[in-house]
C-alpha cells in the first residue's frame, strides 16, 4: 500500500473532524513523521473550534441558555443544596480524605447478596443509549451517590452511563448504588463507600479500586485473558469467576467468597493465596498469615434504631433489644430481617437495664420507675413485676440457671450507695438487699459477684460474693476508675482507670487475682462503654472524647482496629453478640438543636477482628 | 433576578460569588461567555452536534450544583472544560478514532479555554464564510451551524457523499488561507 501524501492526510483530517473517518491509524503514522501535516492538523482543529463556536454565536446561543435555564429550574440552588446536605450530617465537600469506618455497611451486606440475579443487567444494557463506547451503567442509585472524576464530583443518576476512569462515592448510611457492566457483571456498592476507579471494556480488564467501604460483586463473564481485578491499598484480588463480598477499612481488606474463587495478593509483601467459595480472607499491612478461613453466616442488621437508649442482644443473637430514651417502651427487633418484632409497654419511665434469661425465653427489664418486669419473649406478654426497689434500676443479671435475678439500684451516677437485691424468680421472694459504697461497679454474668471501686487516686477494687458477703481485693490499680466489666465466663475483669498521663485498661485474671494485661493507646479520651467478646479474647471499647470504637486483643494488649465514629456524640453501651460477631453500639448524637438523639446500630465485624467466633 | 443587562457590569468573580449563593441569574450570566467553547469542545469529543448541546446543558447543571467546589482562585473556564470533557466522553457515540497526534492537535486547540482566545479567528472566519463560494458555504453552514451529518448534507443538497467530503475539505483550505490573510493584515 502506498503511503499517504500530505493531500491525502488533509482530506482524511477533514473527514476526521466531521466524524467521517473510521480509522485514523494511517493519518497518525503520517503525522508522526510529517511536521508540516502536524501543523496543518493543529490549524484545522483550531478552525473546527472556531466554526463550532460560531454556531453558538449565530444560532445556538439562546437555545442553549434556554435549556440551561429549564434545567436549573429543576434543581436546587447550590447554596441551598449544600446547606440541606450539611444539615443531614454528611458534608458535600470536600472529598473525604483518608480512611473511614465500615460500621455503616453491615446491614447492607446480606440483603444485597441475596438479591443478586445473574444476567439481569445484560438485557437492560442493550437499551442504554450510547452504550457502545461506555463501560458500565448505574442500574440503581439510592441516597447520595456521586460520580467522581478528576477531583470533581457530580450527582449520580439512575441509568447513567459510566466510562473508564470514573469513580463512585456513596455518602451516608442510606446510600448505595448498583453498577452493571456491559457483560452483566454487577457490582453493588454499599454505604459510605469510595470507589476511586472503575474501568473495563470489550478488550479490557474490569477493575474496581475500592478505597474505603464495602462492595459485593457478581461476576457474569470472565475472559481468561482479562480477569476482573479488585484493588485496595492492602491487596489485589483477581477474580476467577465468582460472587464475593469485600470490605476495606484502615485496618484491613476483607473478602468473602460465595461462589467461584479469587486470587488474593497482599500488597505489602506480594504473598498470594486462593480463596474459594465458602471461605474468607483478610489482608492487612502486617505479616499475619494469609490463610483463608471458613466464612461465617452473616448477620442482617437493623439499620438504625432512633431514640435507642439501652441495647443488647439475645443469647442466640437473633433478637436485639432497644429501650427508648424518652419513654418506658422496650422494642424487640428481629436481627435476621431488620424488622421490629415486639413493643413492650408497661414501665412508667425509662428502662435503663435489660437482660435475657439463659434460655432466651424471658426478658427482664429494669426501669427508673424502680420496678423490674419480666416478659415472655415469644408473645411479648408481661409475666410479672418485681417492686420494692429503693431506687431506679440501673443493672440486672440472671443467674446461670435462670432462677435468680440480681438487680443494682441507685439514684444517680454520682451517688456512691448502690443497693443490690437478689430475687428468687420461682418464689417471687428476695434476699435482703445490701448496700455497697462504690464509685464504679460491675455485676458478674452469673449475678453472684459485685465488683466495686472506691473513689480516690488509690481506689480499692473489691470483689463481693453476694451470697456470702465475703470479699477480696485486687491490687495495682491507680487513679480514678470509670468503668469495669466482667468477661462472660466471669474469669476476667477489665477496669478502665484514668491516672496522670491518661487512660488505661487493666485486665485482671480473677482466678489468680493478678493483673493479666494492660491496654494502652488512648491517652486522651475516656472510655464510656466496654464489652468482652463471648470467648473473652477480645475487648471492645467506646471512647468519649474522640468518639472512636476500638477493638483489642486481650492476651497481647494489642489494639486490633479503630472504628472512626462519624457520630456527633459518644458511644454509650457496647455488646458482642453470642456468636462473637455482632456488636451493638448505642450512640449519643447531639445535634445543634433539639436536644440529644440516641441511636442503636448493630455492626458486623469482619473475621480478622474476631477470629474465634463460633462456626456453624 | 435579572442579570441579562446589568451583568455586563459585574466581573466573573462577582458573578460567581453571587451564583454560589444560589442565584441562577448570576450563574447564567457567568457561564454564558463560555458556552461557545463548551459546545465546540463537547462536539469535538462526542462527535455529535445535538448531543453536544445536551452535554453543555448537563455541564452547566453540574457546575451550578458544585459551585461550592470551585476555589475563588481557580480558572472557571478550565473547570467547566473538565466537566464538559467528562460528560462528552460519557455521551460519545463512537469509539475513539483519534490517535495521539490528532489528540494532541485537538487539545492544543483548547489550551486556552476562554472563548476570547479564538475571537479574532472566529470573526475572521465569519467574514471569510461570506466570501466562500455558494456550495462550499452551504456545506459548511449545514454541517457546523445546523448540525447536519455529511450524509444528510449530501442528501439535502443532492450530492454524492464523497463530493461533499471533498467540498468541505477544500472549504477548510480556503477558509484557512482567508483567515490567515485577514489576521495578517489585521482586518479581523
Amino acid at each position: 500500500m502506498n503511503p499517504l501524501t500530505c493531500d491525502d492526510v488533509g482530506l482524511r483530517l477533514s473527514n476526521l473532524l466531521s466524524e467521517e473517518l473510521e480509522d485514523a491509524e494511517e493519518v497518525e503514522a503520517h503525522l508522526a513523521r510529517c511536521t508540516e501535516c502536524r501543523r496543518q492538523a493543529a490549524t484545522w482543529f483550531r478552525q473546527d473550534r472556531a466554526l463550532a463556536e460560531l454556531a453558538v454565536h449565530t444560532r445556538l446561543g439562546q437555545p442553549l441558555l434556554d435549556g440551561i435555564r429549564v434545567r436549573l429550574e429543576e434543581t436546587q440552588p447550590a447554596a441551598a443544596e449544600l446547606a440541606s446536605t450539611t444539615a443531614g450530617g454528611a458534608p458535600v465537600l470536600p472529598m473525604p480524605q483518608g480512611q473511614r469506618s465500615w460500621h455503616a455497611h453491615a446491614w447492607w451486606l446480606t440483603g444485597l447478596v441475596a438479591s443478586v440475579v445473574i444476567g439481569v443487567g445484560v438485557l437492560s444494557w442493550l437499551l442504554v443509549p450510547g452504550s457502545a463506547s461506555a463501560m458500565a451503567r448505574l442500574e440503581q442509585v439510592q441516597g447520595e451517590v456521586y460520580v467522581v472524576a478528576d477531583g470533581i464530583r457530580s450527582s449520580a443518576r439512575q441509568d447513567q452511563v459510566l466510562i473508564a476512569g470514573q469513580g463512585l462515592h456513596s455518602e451516608g448510611e442510606d446510600s448505595s448504588a448498583v453498577v452493571v457492566y456491559a457483560d452483566g457483571t454487577r457490582v453493588n456498592i454499599g454505604a459510605d463507600t469510595l470507589i476511586t476507579e472503575l474501568s473495563g471494556g470489550p478488550r479490557m480488564r474490569k477493575k474496581v479500586a475500592l478505597s474505603e467501604g464495602f462492595l459485593t460483586a457478581d461476576v457474569a463473564k470472565q475472559p481468561p485473558e482479562f480477569p476482573m481485578l479488585l484493588a485496595t491499598p492492602h491487596a489485589e484480588i483477581l477474580v476467577l469467576g465468582t460472587k464475593l463480598n469485600m470490605a476495606h477499612a484502615t485496618a484491613a481488606t476483607y473478602v468473602e467468597i460465595e461462589q467461584g474463587m479469587v486470587r488474593l495478593t497482599r500488597t505489602s509483601d506480594g504473598r498470594t493465596t486462593d480463596v474459594a467459595a465458602g471461605y474468607q480472607a483478610v489482608a492487612t499491612s502486617g505479616p499475619e498469615p494469609l490463610q483463608p478461613q471458613p466464612a461465617p453466616p452473616r448477620v442482617v442488621n437493623p439499620r438504625l434504631i432512633r431514640d435507642g437508649w439501652c441495647s443488647m442482644l439475645s443469647p442466640d443473637g437473633t433478637i436485639l433489644v432497644a429501650t427508648q430514651y424518652g419513654s418506658g417502651t422496650v422494642e424487640l427487633w428481629d436481627v435476621a430481617t431488620g424488622q421490629p418484632r415486639q413493643r413492650l409497654q408497661g414501665h412508667g419511665s425509662r428502662v435503663d437495664a435489660a437482660a435475657f434469661s439463659p434460655d432466651g425465653l424471658t426478658l427482664a427489664t429494669g426501669s427508673t420507675d424502680r420496678t423490674v418486669k419480666l416478659w415472655d419473649v415469644t408473645t411479648g406478654q408481661l409475666q410479672t413485676t418485681l417492686s420494692g426497689h429503693p431506687a431506679p434500676i440501673r443493672d440486672l443479671v440472671f443467674s446461670r440457671d435462670g432462677r435468680n435475678l440480681t438487680t443494682v439500684a441507685f439514684g444517680h451516677m454520682l451517688e456512691s450507695k448502690k443497693t443490690v437485691t437478689i430475687w428468687d424468680l420461682k418464689t417471687g421472694e428476695r434476699r435482703p438487699p445490701h448496700e455497697y459504697a462504690a464509685r464504679s461497679w460491675a455485676l458478674s454474668p452469673d449475678g453472684l459477684t459485685l465488683a466495686t471501686a472506691s473513689d480516690g487516686q488509690t481506689p480499692e477494687i473489691t470483689l463481693w460474693d453476694l451470697l456470702t458477703g465475703q470479699n477480696r481485693q485486687l491490687k495495682g490499680v491507680r487513679g480514678t476508675v470509670f468503668v469495669m466489666k466482667f468477661s462472660l465466663d466471669g474469669q476476667q475483669l477489665a477496669i478502665h482507670n484514668y491516672y496522670c498521663v491518661g487512660g488505661l485498661i487493666s485486665v485482671f485474671d480473677l482466678g489468680t487475682g493478678q493483673l493479666r494485661t494492660s491496654l494502652r493507646g488512648f491517652a486522651k479520651g475516656r472510655i464510656v462503654g466496654m464489652a468482652f467478646s463471648a470467648d473473652g479474647t477480645r475487648l471492645v471499647t467506646g471512647h468519649r472524647q474522640d468518639t472512636t470504637i476500638r477493638l483489642w486483643d486481650v492476651a497481647s494488649g494489642k489494639q486490633l482496629a479503630t472504628f472512626e465514629g462519624e457520630h456527633a456524640g459518644y458511644v454509650r453501651t457496647l455488646a458482642f453478640g453470642a456468636d462473637g460477631r455482632a456488636l451493638v453500639s448505642s450512640e449519643n448524637h447531639v445535634p445543634d438543636r433539639g436536644g440529644p438523639l440516641f441511636v442503636v446500630r448493630l455492626w458486623d465485624l469482619p473475621a480478622v477482628l474476631h477470629p474465634n467466633r463460633k462456626q456453624p | 433576578m435579572g442579570f441579562s443587562q446589568d451583568s455586563r457590569d459585574y466581573s466573573e468573580a462577582d458573578l460567581l460569588a453571587q451564583a454560589k449563593t444560589g442565584s441562577k441569574g448570576a450563574f447564567e450570566s457567568v457561564i454564558r461567555p463560555h458556552l461557545p467553547m463548551l459546545f465546540a469542545y463537547s462536539r469535538a469529543i462526542c462527535g455529535d452536534y445535538h448531543h453536544a448541546q445536551d452535554v453543555v446543558q448537563e455541564t452547566a447543571l453540574i457546575a451550578f450544583r458544585n459551585l461550592s467546589h470551585l476555589f475563588p482562585e481557580a480558572d472557571f473556564a478550565a473547570w467547566l472544560k473538565a466537566i464538559a470533557r467528562r460528560q462528552a466522553l460519557a455521551a460519545r457515540r463512537k469509539l475513539a478514532k483519534r490517535g495521539s497526534w490528532t489528540d494532541e492537535a485537538f487539545e492544543a486547540a483548547y489550551d486556552n479555554p476562554t472563548s476570547d482566545a479564538v475571537a479574532a479567528e472566529r470573526n475572521a472566519l465569519l467574514k471569510c464564510l461570506e466570501g466562500l463560494e455558494t456550495r462550499a458555504g452551504q456545506v459548511v453552514r449545514r454541517h457546523y451551524f445546523e448540525g447536519q451529518k455529511l450524509q444528510h448534507v449530501s442528501e439535502t443538497m443532492n450530492l454524492n457523499l464523497n463530493t461533499v467530503k471533498t467540498v468541505l475539505f477544500r472549504a477548510r483550505l480556503a477558509l484557512q488561507e482567508c483567515v490567515r490573510q485577514r489576521l495578517q493584515i489585521g482586518e479581523a
